[in-house]
């Protein structure tokens, strides 16, 4: 049979693989050299735990073998981790992983026997209490907790080593009174109770805690201490009643500490709700969850996660920065780890010597485990947070020293231990105890151990799995954007391959760029880790960003490696030169332009002013969304509502001639002003017109006629062909929209409708005023009647297509809606060329093209400058460019739109032929 | 590619790890399976008459058993009768001895008083008053 040091040796072998390899990919995982320079930490930690197994087979032959190898898995785990997250605390945290090699072999060699500690029982009591107390009255409050000393520049936590006395002496003490505390005399409430002197040391210990609570403001370490004595008094009497008792009293007074101290509430409202102050003092626990979700299964990889925006990730923190990388697997392989470790403790225990050695060996499994329980559970929201330190792996001297020394004295109980053929030696005297009594208790002891475990697993495996969907889209994570910015993003290109956006690779990252600055920023939007995406970037993120289909293994394989993707890039059916004439039309006036390809849909120009430069989003927030310099954020073309003014006058005599109310020769007399429904309509400028036909009265854009036209259409028939031109609903467009307006016609008054027949929403009701329109809009009824009477859905992305150009995905041209018929069509197409042949839209005739329009001046209020609208198309008989504008304020249509939109209709029919 | 390799690592470390910790876990379920059987001779005692709650149970001769009223024997007899800890079975190279602890009522072994360790072998009867504890065999 294979000794039990052979057996140790073999699983550090077992262990050092692991070990190494999550060195190499510490070190690899930056692309950084693999070679023995950078593999000497790992191999010298190897060479540490050699020696000390050397040193046990000369000096505690009889130690427990797995205590040793899984102590170098953990320490070795935590130091790569260390080493991932701060190179130059891993360097420090070497140096104390050899002390406490040091100290482990010092353990071994200067304690013969824990039976021969037991005489210095009380001497060990009080250094404990000593180091405990010592920093409430000397000691450095840090992160709200007074533990530290500091001398000579070294800080040391004295509580660390202090819980190693302390449970020496309780093994001690237990051990002689095991019996008088083990005799029951009363029952109360079903529940023995030993005599109430005998519960002295239950309420000192108690007391102990609580001022470790109060004082230090610990409750880490206050549950430790307490949980640990419980399970030693457990183990020592055989009797459940005080672990409840126990509980019970260490409940009272936590909900008395809760209820008089603000930093224990604190941390309970931070446990029951982290996400009410994600930002603040939730903020660390939210991003360990964050973190723990993006882990899932198998990690996001060493070296690939960001466990950097947790603070204190290093020391309390540790075990997320595996799970998040190492994944499930990775941090249940830990709690494994610690679960193998307690059991071996536990086993020691049941063979041991004498009673105050099994004791002591359960204090000290009681520590690891409660220990790695109380911080796991606080990182993954299974009970309140406390900060303490992951037992072997997380970074911090005095941690690492004392829980050496807490190896060296279990193995030492092992060394010593005679099994289960001899009976305990007890410290008593009088009072026998069974070996199997004791391992019935020791059984008990382990079970819960392992339920605690069994716990954590669960619930890390619902942060992980179940529920790691759900935190990735919370809103507080930002996780996502930050792990775009790895890979290239998208570029947004025009038509004529001008780069809107696109992405530039600064180191491990990418930097979003605009080339074109503040060119169809409305269009681009905006990209930005503080205020989201707006236009296209959002509208078109995900091909942008570059979502895997999964479509092949190789692919499935560089998902679960997080190969970055690069994102696809988005051809816009915008034309930069359409785009510049339509931007040159606005000026420094505010407003919309907007071109449109008739018989496609496909968007050429869409320009909104005031506008922003995408690439100072960040910067310039705070002045674009406040309430001065006109809103540069709204996009004014898609989610503006304006008056339409005389530009309507197009849909009322659509409405009309499609419901044979009227034909063009039709004739109204137009005076200047005339009552309708019993309130006067009146024409712009006081003219006066005699008998009018409505091809004329078109091109002269006579209100009055206009007025008494509505009127025999009527209100109904009015806001019918509103609706077929798309009035009333949202738009269907890669960009967000608002639906332009008309009022419920059973409550349109004759007056109110004659009005809306020349584009004035006056109407006083519950449904909204109208018309009130977008500038889209007002374009997709114009490309409607330049069409054939089809308004063809509008559309911005052209196709999506990979780096090396190959179109994924394009889009096909479809009908929005069939307003009229192509008879209606051309009659309003007849009106509208004579508006620019010899009407009011005279200035946006182009030389040797027909163009057709309508202009529009509408009333923006008392006392404001009027809106100056024109609406038209290029050439009338075989549409090529459909344009609307407005200029908010700028006077009249005919005089300030119409050569506005001249330049536009000129460029979009040289982009389009 | 170097993802890849990172991923692959990756998996062949937790592989690793797992391997590791099955390996300890074995380890221990060896020592101590294989300990309990060899140990004890095969025999074992069994209460045979006593109170209800541990009638029939058995406890098997690995090592010392100790016989009494107080949470601390191994073979606990809630019986006002029986000392806190009453006798005690050793197991030595020749055979399992019996032995009273100083009981205020004594023990007996086939009817007789124990007043010296005695030896035990298959069928002898252990009596603690009303209660009576069996040899058998495993």
């Amino acid at each position: 049979m294979r000794t039990r040091r052979d057996t140790e040796l073999v699983l550090l072998l077992a262990a050092a693989p692991a070990v190494v390899l999550l060195f190499v990919l510490v070190h690899g995982a930056h692309g950084g050299e693999v070679g023995l320079a950078q593999l000497a930490v790992p191999l010298g930690l190897f060479g540490c735990f050699v020696v000390a197994h050397v040193a046990a087979r000369f000096l505690a032959r009889g130690a427990d073998p797995v205590l040793l190898p899984v102590a170098f898995l953990l320490t070795g785990v935590g130091l790569a981790t260390i080493t991932r997250l701060d190179p130059e605390l891993a360097q420090s945290q070497v140096l104390w992983v050899l002390a406490g090699i040091v100290a482990l072999v010092a353990t071994l060699a200067a304690v013969p026997s824990l039976e021969r500690l037991a005489r210095y029982k009380y001497t060990i009591a009080l250094g404990g209490i000593v180091l405990l107390l010592l920093p409430a009255v000397i000691g450095v409050e840090v992160n709200g907790a007074k533990l530290w000393l500091r001398f000579a520049g070294m800080s040391f936590q004295p509580a660390e080593v202090a819980k190693i006395l302390i449970v020496l002496f309780l093994g001690a003490y237990l051990a002689e009174k095991r019996e008088v505390l083990s005799v029951a005399t009363k029952r109360t409430l079903g529940v023995w109770l030993p005599p109430a002197r005998h519960l002295g040391p239950l309420l000192l210990m108690w007391a102990v805690s609580l001022v470790v609570l109060v004082a230090e403001k610990d409750l880490g370490s206050s549950l430790l201490f307490f949980g640990t004595f419980l399970v030693m008094l457990y183990a020592a009497t055989g009797r459940p009643a005080y672990v409840v008792t126990g509980f019970g009293l260490f409940a009272v007074g936590a909900t008395a500490a809760y209820l008089v101290f603000g930093h224990v509430q604190q941390r309970v409202a931070i446990w029951l709700d982290p996400f009410a102050d994600a930002a603040g003092r939730g903020y660390q626990l939210v991003q360990s969850l964050f973190a723990l979700a993006d882990g899932r299964m198998i990690g996001l990889g060493v070296g690939r996660g960001l466990p950097g925006r947790i603070p204190f990730v290093e020391t309390d923190f540790i075990f997320t920065a595996i799970a998040e990388e190492l994944g499930l697997l990775g941090g249940a392989a830990i709690i494994i780890a610690f679960l193998v470790f307690c059991l071996r403790g536990l086993s020691t225990a049941a063979r041991a010597r004498s009673d105050m050695a099994a004791i002591t060996a359960t204090g000290l499994v009681a520590i690891i485990g409660l220990q790695s329980f109380v911080i796991i559970g606080g990182v993954t929201r299974l009970i309140p947070l406390t900060g303490i330190t992951l037992p072997f792996v997380s970074y911090g001297g005095s941690s690492l020293l004392s829980n050496f020394i807490l190896l060296g004295l279990l193995m030492r109980a092992g060394d010593a231990g005679t099994g289960s053929e001899t009976d305990l030696i007890v410290s008593g005297g009088t009072g026998l105890l069974g070996r199997l009594a004791l391992t019935r208790r020791l059984t008990g002891v382990g079970v819960m151990v392992a339920v605690l475990m069994v716990a954590l697993v669960a619930n890390l495996t619902y942060i992980q799995v179940i529920s790691a969907d759900r935190l990735a889209a919370n809103p507080a994570n930002t996780r996502g954007l930050t792990a775009e910015m790895r890979q290239e993003r998208g570029a947004i290109i025009t038509a004529d391959g001008v780069v809107l956006a696109d992405s530039v690779r600064e180191g491990e990252t990418y930097t979003r760029r605009y080339p074109q600055g503040d060119t169809a920023a409305h269009v681009v939007g905006y990209h930005s880790l503080k205020y989201g995406r707006a236009g296209i970037e959002a509208a078109a993120n995900e091909a942008l960003a570059g979502k895997r289909d999964f479509a092949n293994l190789a692919d499935m394989i560089e998902a679960a490696a997080g190969v970055p993707v690069p994102g696809n890039d988005v051809r816009l059916t915008i034309d930069s030169r359409v785009q510049a004439a339509a931007e040159a039309a606005l000026g420094d006036r505010r407003g919309a332009c907007v071109a449109i390809d008739p018989t496609t849909g496909a968007v050429l120009a869409y320009a909104s002013n005031p506008d922003y430069d995408p690439s100072t989003i960040d910067e310039a927030w705070e002045a674009l969304s406040g309430d001065d310099g006109g809103a540069p954020l709204v996009d004014r073309v898609g989610s503006s509502l304006y008056p339409p003014g005389s530009t309507f006058k197009v849909v009322t005599l659509a409405a009309a001639l499609q419901s044979g109310v009227a034909s063009l020769e039709t004739t109204y007399t137009g005076p200047a002003r005339i009552d309708i429904g019993g309130a006067p309509v009146t024409n712009y400028g006081g003219s006066a017109y005699g008998a009018i036909d409505l091809r004329k009265a078109t091109s002269s854009s006579v209100n009055t006629v206009f007025g008494q036209l509505a009127r025999d259409v009527g209100a109904q028939r009015l806001v019918a062909q509103c609706e077929e031109f798309g009035i009333g609903s949202r738009v269907p467009f890669d960009l967000p929209t608002v639906a332009s307006l008309m009022p419920d016609p059973d409550e349109m008054t004759v007056w109110e409708t004659a009005w809306a027949g020349v584009g004035q929403p006056v109407g006083q009701h519950e449904s909204p005023p109208g018309p009130q329109v977008t500038p889209l809009q007002m374009a997709l009824i114009t490309a409607g009647i330049a069409n054939d009477g089809t308004v063809m859905r509008p559309y911005l992305i052209d196709a999506i297509t990979d780096r090396s150009g190959r179109v994924i995905t394009g889009t096909t041209p479809r009908t929005w809606t069939n307003a009229i018929d192509p008879v209606t069509a051309r009659s309003v197409t007849e009106a509208m060329v004579a508006v620019v042949r010899s009407g009011s839209g005279g200035r946006a005739a182009i030389q040797g093209v027909t163009v057709a329009g309508k202009t529009g001046t509408a009333e923006a209020g008392k006392s404001v400058e009027t809106h100056a609208w024109f609406v038209g198309f290029a050439p009338a008989e075989e549409p090529r460019v459909a344009v609307a504008i407005v200029l908010e304020n700028s006077g009249v249509g005919g005089t300030v739109a119409a050569p506005a939109a001249r330049g536009v209709l000129q460029a979009g029919l040289e982009a389009v032929r | 590619m170097v993802d890849v390799v990172l991923l692959f690592g990756r998996i062949v470390l937790l592989g690793l790890l797992y391997l590791f910790l099955i390996a300890a876990v074995k380890t221990g379920i060896g020592m101590i399976g294989g300990r309990a059987r060899q140990a004890g001779g095969g025999l074992a005692l069994r209460v045979t008459r006593g109170p209800r709650e541990i009638t029939g149970v058995s406890v098997p001769l690995g090592g010392p058993v100790l016989i009494g009223r107080s949470p601390d024997a191994d073979l606990v007899i809630a019986d006002d009768f029986v000392s806190s800890t009453h006798a005690r079975v050793s197991t030595t190279e020749s055979g399992p001895v019996l032995e009273d602890l100083g009981s205020t009522n004594g023990t007996l072994l086939n009817g007789q008083p124990v007043t010296r360790p005695m030896p035990l072998g298959p069928g002898d009867a252990i009596e603690l008053g009303r209660n009576r504890i069996e040899v058998v065999k495993l």
